[in-house]
């Protein structure tokens, strides 16, 4: 009650003060977001048909935020990701899919989809292999987002749109550093020119980071004896057998790798290049304790080139190209028989690969009936063709010299799809639209995304909106194409899975203060589960040649199964005063998810009810340190892979102080400390599952910059 | 292949796309209202009436399509810095005869839409140099090349670029606390 006291003497105080001329009005309309991904072109995120907001990257900037997960769990509405030492998992208003690499988010940079075509991973830390120097700001479309973007837009659309050269002009170089330990370094460069008359410009950054540890006591845990030996099982990789899993990690927990960005403009084409290598591992992943041989490992190059026209005062056309590379490694050594294949008493080498290449084209062709953005209907195609191709199994040793893989599959495949969307605002007050995509992809079949939303400026300031949406995520090549003669069937058959939302909010604006109500509700069916076969089921897949006749022990399948039911509200509140020199936010959600229905209700693993953050920034001027505040709140939740186990609330908080060095204006610097008051997070690790996942509690770190 | 194939085909239509990330126009619009009425001699220019000219190049469709949009706007406001608003369109047959136009309708305001060369937009602001107006456009890089007020979009919000000498000029007279909130041009 005194901070909220607090709270409204401030607000009030700077009205009065500024009474004499108020400007909050502008300040208020200058803090409009104006987002680009939920039509594809640019509105107010107020009228725009889905809940969107952005980060900028001023809050990036000011909140020493260094990662997509960050900006997510600092300064988003509506989406959390769940971080733990081996990465992150997203979700958004309550709904998170515990393991699914991030394939039911959609993530973009600059338009071009970074989500893998071989299982649909996108990563949100520092596997994203996004500079975020070079980040304008990103955009976080909540809700189902397929009808422009198809598959993996289910929770939602994470735009990453990069600076313009004439706003990063110059070069800039970076240095940092972070207690235990982890180091970064990152170079950019980009300049408007002139090329053959036209104007032109280019953006590049390149960066590489490395963290090492730290390091946390996990366990022990008491497993017992391995089921083929006879014997304890052995975990570690200097084979002690001794049935007990865990101790202090060492050299396993790690993560380094380059990446670097270039995009580059003339006249209506633009070229984007991009390029990242990220290799990590934790000391609980698949296998063996602790075992710094152990990796997992993507490398990506992808490629955009787009060109733009408008062609009559009815008619624009965009075109597009592009092209993904994409390589992953996973390679697990495993000391214990009972985790390997039959006859690889003294252990193994688990090694599983996926790779990705393809290209596409896509047109956009907008008409204007009345050639001034009143109503106008965008009509777009594209197509697609990939080949994914996959191998692995279970190797004798690291030579990789004993029998081949275990399975392997190939696959070159076609897709595409056509859109069309109805834009319409007869009026100032309303702005609606509908439209739908199609989609046919040889792996899945077809599938159909419609849209309808319509928002009204009902009074003052205040915008009335109500989206309903569909989405999707196509089954990823693993699911459709692995199997394992001794444990696992084919899933030919998988559909895509689907979700139908229906959101209503309430936006105000009131001076330089916006509040945001909402309200939300989703379905969701034929979500891939991996399911145990029945002793029948077996024997018929025995029968069909697909499983090998000696089979023992369990054997799954992708089947569509599971279903969940969603339904919660989001709020916004933000605001400036002292002309913007004091900013500050508060985002909650409340959501409720269960899987299963009925007396199978679950909840959903990773998935808080409750979550949000807050935050508050001084700006004062250049030669005073700017001094930013953010606590983000995850509420206690199911962990992931751990049957009933439940992980506490986790609140961290996160302080930083930047600004530019004194009298050494060109150079700046970042310090930025966070806490974690939870010690454990929600991720189960180890053979019984019996502990949480151990979190860092103190972080610091360093930052320099230097800007020519 | 085919991307280059067709996009040398329709090169040979129409105009290249604004290479510019824009402020939607109904945004520019509100940014524009508020910021007018904080001009201390817009009444006293005004007289009784703010006049808008809408300004679109002939021949260019972005230039029409944006025109039309901001004056479908500016028509919804109809009170700027609480003095009663009129809107006219007026198709740019030269800088002195948009500087006759102004004088002729008493414009208070002159909003700029894109399509217009760097020459054109050059010579269009030092036409209207000697008369007391605010020139608004709807591409910052006009504002560089003598327009008066104009809208980025930067981190996703919209930003105003001012250019504080052809303020002084024309007779447009803001606050210190408003410049504040702009990027100002010296």
């Amino acid at each position: 009650m005194r901070v909220l006291t607090l709270v409204l003497v401030a607000v009030l105080w700077g009205a009065r003060a500024g009474a004499a001329e108020d400007t909050s009005d502008l300040e208020g309309l200058l803090d409009e977001a104006v987002v680009s991904s939920a039509s594809k072109v640019s509105e107010a995120a107020s009228t725009a048909p889905a809940t969107a907001t952005i980060v900028s990257g001023d809050e990036l900037r000011r909140y020493g935020v260094r990662t997509l997960e960050e900006a997510l769990n600092f300064l988003a509405l509506g989406a959390a990701a769940e971080t733990t030492l081996g990465g992150s998992q997203v979700g958004m208003r309550g709904v998170l899919l515990a393991g699914d690499s991030g394939n039911h988010v959609l993530l973009l940079l600059d338009g071009h989809v970074v989500n893998e075509a071989w299982n649909g991973t996108a990563h949100f830390g520092r596997g994203a292999g996004i500079p975020i120097e070079i980040v304008d700001h990103v955009e976080v479309i909540l809700g189902p987002g397929s009808v422009l973007y198809g598959s993996n837009a289910m929770l939602g659309v994470v735009n990453v749109v990069t600076k313009r050269a004439r706003d990063y002009a110059g070069l800039h170089l970076t240095l940092e550093g972070e207690t235990q330990w982890a180091g970064r370094a990152s170079v950019g460069y980009a300049r408007e020119f002139t090329l053959a008359g036209e104007s032109a410009g280019v953006v590049a950054q390149a960066e590489y980071h490395h963290a090492q540890g730290p390091s946390f006591e996990f366990g022990p845990q008491s497993y017992g004896i391995d089921a083929v030996t006879g014997r304890p099982k052995v975990f570690g990789a200097d084979g002690a057998a001794n049935g007990v899993w865990g101790g202090t990690s060492g050299d396993s927990l790690y993560g380094y790798g380059p990446a670097g960005y270039l995009r580059f403009r003339a006249g209506e084409l633009e070229l984007a290049l991009r390029g990242s290598f990220y290799k990590r591992w934790t000391p609980y992943q698949y296998g063996n304790f602790d075992d710094a041989r152990g990796f997992e490992q993507d490398r990506t190059v992808t490629a955009d080139l787009r060109w733009s026209r408008r062609l009559s005062p009815a008619f624009q056309l965009a075109l597009r190209g592009y092209a993904d590379l994409f390589d992953y490694e996973r390679l697990a050594p495993i000391a214990a028989a009972e985790d390997c294949s039959r006859g690889q008493q003294r252990g193994c080498v688990y090694d599983v690969r996926g790779l990705s290449q393809g290209g596409g084209l896509e047109a956009v062709l907008s008409f204007d009936a009345l050639h001034d953005s009143r109503f106008v209907t965008f009509l777009g195609v594209e197509a697609r063709l990939r080949r994914v191709y996959s191998d692995g199994g279970y190797f004798d040793d690291l030579s990789f010299s004993s029998a081949p893989s275990m399975f392997e599959y190939a696959r070159l495949e076609g897709a595409a799809a056509a859109y069309l969307e109805e834009q319409v605002r007869p009026w100032s007050w309303l702005a609606a639209s509908a439209g739908a995509r199609f989609d046919y992809d040889e792996r899945f079949g077809t599938h159909l995304s419609p849209r309808a939303a319509a928002s009204v400026s009902a009074w003052k300031d205040g915008v009335i909106k109500v989206v309903y949406a569909e989405a999707f995520r196509a089954p990823t090549a693993n699911e459709v194409y692995y199997a394992d003669a001794n444990a696992q069937v084919a899933s030919s058959e998988l559909k895509p899975e689907g979700v139908r939302s229906i959101e209503a909010s309430v936006e105000q604006r009131v001076g330089a203060q916006r509040l945001l109500l909402g309200g939300f509700r989703s379905w969701w069916n034929d979500l891939v589960s991996r399911v145990p076969l029945t002793a029948e089921e077996i024997r018929e897949a025995q029968a069909r040649g697909e499983l090998d006749s000696s089979v023992l022990g369990s054997v799954y399948q992708f089947r569509n199964l599971a279903v969940i039911d969603n339904y919660g509200g989001n709020l916004r509140f933000e605001g400036s005063l002292l002309q913007k020199k004091v900013r500050y936010g508060l985002d909650a959600t409340l959501a409720w998810a269960r899987s299963g229905g009925g007396d199978q209700a679950r909840e959903l693993e990773g998935a808080p009810f409750a979550f949000g953050n807050a935050r508050v920034a001084y700006e004062h001027g250049p030669a005073v340190p700017t001094v930013a505040l953010a606590v983000s709140y995850a509420s206690r939740r199911l962990a992931i892979g751990g049957g009933d186990l439940h992980a506490p609330a986790q609140t961290v908080f996160r302080l930083n102080l930047s600004g530019a060095l004194p009298f050494l204006t060109s150079l700046s610097y970042r310090l930025t400390g966070s806490y974690s008051l939870a010690d454990r997070g929600a991720v189960a690790v180890g053979p019984l599952r019996g502990e949480l996942v151990p979190a860092r509690a103190w972080r610091v770190s360093l930052g320099l910059g230097y800007d020519h | 292949m085919a991307l280059v194939v067709a996009a040398l085909l329709a090169g040979a239509l129409g105009e290249a796309a604004a290479d510019e990330a824009s402020v939607p126009v109904p945004l520019q619009v509100d940014l524009l209202s508020k910021v007018v009425a904080y001009d201390r001699n817009l009444p006293k220019r005004a007289g009784g009436k703010v006049v808008t000219l809408v300004v679109t190049k002939p021949g260019s469709d972005e230039s029409r399509g944006v025109g039309a949009q901001a004056k479908a706007a500016l028509a919804g406001k109809e009170t700027l810095a609480e003095l009663p608003h009129e809107v006219i369109a007026v198709s740019f047959a030269g800088a002195p005869a948009l500087a006759a136009a102004c004088k002729e309708h008493k414009a208070s305001l002159v909003y700029v839409a894109p399509g217009f060369s760097d020459e054109e937009i050059a010579a269009l602001a030092q036409a209207l140099e000697e008369q007391e107006l605010m020139t608004v456009a709807a591409r910052v890089r006009y504002v560089e090349k003598g327009l008066m007020l104009g809208f980025d979009l930067v981190g996703g919000k919209p930003k105003l670029v001012f250019s504080l000498k052809q303020a002084s000029r024309q007779g447009v007279s803001l606050s210190a606390k408003v410049l504040a909130l702009m990027t100002v041009l010296q």
